[in-house]
């Protein structure tokens, strides 16, 4: 079996590991018989398929969801502005979600519900800005665009908290980002958009591998290098603010995952695009799992998890920093 | 096959060709050459349809903007100065020179594949088919990119410095096989060499450009008469036929 194949067992039964653990792990440990019990509904209503149903499999599906579609987005915009450092909050995904809860949060605080449209809102129009002004620009133009914007949205968060201190307290528990009391039907929408999005970047595959090689080169190839990259630009923003939008803005998972999947799928970008699905869902999933059982029954937001996990592992893969970390 | 007619291409409001007007018969062997800053990397730009100009050029007869960029990448191929050290491997890059030929899925066919082995066979790659770019030296990057340019199989090819970072020998092997491609397969070749031995001894054609204006276009012979090589570039030519 060659490493491709091997890459394509072990991700998916890793995740299905991670996955059954954190069904059963948690402030309350299922046995197997619960477990099964729970889940096939033998028992009737019992406790543990309320457990199951109304807490840890939501959970699950929005840590593997937002893992997911933070990973694409990372992914993408590492391959579209050939930086390393590129993530989603580089295109004003972050402040942009986070402008959008702070008008919420300031302007109509009962409306606590709208705070995950906002979120998507915000973000989706911060990026849409960033493309717009950074389109058939150079590469460099979308981070610096990224990076005025994002100070400009910040700022207005700055000013508004600064009026209204206790709508700051509600912002943090958003900027922190978790999955604690995630309910299913929330889930539907960025699901679904995600999915469409991972579809469409796996149709244009070899297309965006061809940007490694350079604009001057890709053009020369027939690739139409600046709808390209303002299509990938729109799908890293649909991804990231689908996942931020009821995820909170989680930190460290776009850029991580993204140098990860590189390097177990070095050449093929389709390969590294179902790898960082993998790996973002393997990444959040556990550190959800870690979260909820280090401190039970207190919990750790999942935020704080994937970036005491990631900080140190990505340490770790620039020190080992080989012949395929190029972009 | 290429025409430039009364072309002038600018960056913002500066002029960088300026009114350019020469034409490339098929199958000839046509070096580009000037002083750094004669706009001869644009010049290759702007006939690869890369860059917006004033005035015309024309590709087969047809005007270059009447062309789709898939049919325009199936007609020329470019190899520019700078290669970026991207993450593939040789072969993978060959075969990203078979991109004008694709469908969405990116899937080759078999005659591709031949086109890619073929490609990587004339460059003599093929036994680093396997190596990331990032472990090869400067010419053997070279000759990987040129194998991505052969793949394309276009009938005109847009080469920048294409020998920059080879040694005597391999410059030698792959100026053979341009002139084979040459004459063979009826290519024709538009390179910028800043070696004007290899460019006076090796080219059918010359074209000399000096500050964004072109102030010769002819044969090889015809430059060397008339002494303009010496008058642009201050030197005095002694050294000859070293790639014959």
């Amino acid at each position: 079996m060659n490493k491709k194949n091997r890459i394509l067992w072990v991700l998916p039964l890793l995740l299905c590991a991670v996955c059954c653990l954190s069904l059963r792990v948690g402030s309350v440990f299922l046995s197997g018989r619960e477990f099964w019990g729970g889940l096939l509904g033998t028992d009737g209503f019992s406790t543990e398929s309320l457990i199951l149903y109304e807490i840890r499999l939501p959970r699950l599906f929005g840590a593997l969801i937002a893992g997911s579609g933070l990973s694409f987005s990372g992914l993408l915009l590492q391959k579209v502005t050939g930086n390393a450092l590129a993530g989603p909050n580089i295109i004003g995904v972050n402040a942009g979600a986070g402008f959008g809860v702070m008008l919420t949060l300031f302007f109509a605080p009962t409306l606590v519900l709208l705070l995950p449209i906002t979120a998507f809102g915000g973000a989706f129009l911060a990026t849409l800005l960033i493309v717009g002004f950074a389109y058939h620009r150079s590469k460099s133009t979308v981070i610096l665009a990224g990076v005025s914007i994002s100070a400009l949205l910040n700022a207005g968060i700055s000013f508004f908290s600064l009026l209204d201190p206790d709508v700051l307290a509600s912002y943090n528990h958003f900027s922190i980002g978790g999955l604690s009391g995630v309910q299913t039907k929330e889930l539907l929408l960025p699901a679904l958009l995600i999915g469409i999005c991972f579809l469409i970047i796996l149709l244009f595959g070899s297309r965006i591998d061809c940007l490694s090689l350079g604009d001057a080169v890709a053009s020369s190839l027939g690739v139409r290098v600046g709808s390209l990259r303002a299509l990938c630009l729109i799908l890293a923003s649909a991804c990231a603010a689908a996942a931020v939008s009821f995820a909170g803005l989680l930190g460290f998972v776009g850029l991580m995952v993204p140098h990860i999947a590189r390097r177990l799928a070095p050449v093929c970008f389709r390969l590294q695009t179902v790898c960082a699905a993998l790996l973002g869902g393997v990444l959040l999933v556990l550190a959800d799992l870690l979260g909820r059982v280090l401190f039970a029954p207190s919990e750790l937001p999942v935020g704080i998890l994937t970036a005491l996990i990631g900080a140190p592992f990505f340490f770790y893969l620039l020190i080992r920093r080989k012949r395929y970390a190029s972009i | 096959m290429l025409r430039f007619k009364n072309t002038t291409v600018s960056y913002g409001k500066t002029e960088i060709l300026k009114n350019i007007s020469f034409s490339l018969k098929q199958g000839k062997f046509t070096a580009l050459i000037g002083k750094n800053g004669s706009g001869k990397s644009t010049l290759l730009s702007a006939a690869a349809g890369l860059l917006s100009f004033d005035g015309e050029i024309f590709l087969k007869g047809r005007p270059l903007k009447g062309y789709s960029s898939k049919e325009l990448a199936q007609l020329r191929a470019l190899l520019p100065q700078l290669l970026p050290n991207a993450s593939l491997t040789v072969e993978r890059l060959a075969a990203m020179g078979r991109t004008p030929y694709l469908d969405l899925t990116g899937r080759l066919k078999a005659e591709d594949r031949e086109q890619v082995e073929t490609a990587m066979e004339q460059t003599d790659v093929l036994r680093l088919r396997d190596r990331f770019l990032s472990e090869l030296s400067g010419g053997e990057r070279q000759r990987a990119y040129l194998a991505m340019v052969l793949a394309q199989n276009a009938e005109l090819l847009l080469l920048d410095e294409p020998t920059a970072f080879m040694d005597v020998e391999v410059t030698r092997s792959f100026l053979k096989l341009l002139r084979r491609l040459q004459k063979e397969q009826h290519k024709t070749v538009l390179t910028v060499f800043h070696d004007l031995n290899a460019a006076m001894d090796y080219a059918d054609e010359l074209l000399l450009l000096e500050n964004g204006r072109l102030c010769f276009s002819g044969s090889a012979e015809a430059c060397r008469q008339s002494g303009l090589v010496e008058e642009v570039f201050g030197v005095t030519r002694k050294t000859r036929e070293i790639y014959q």
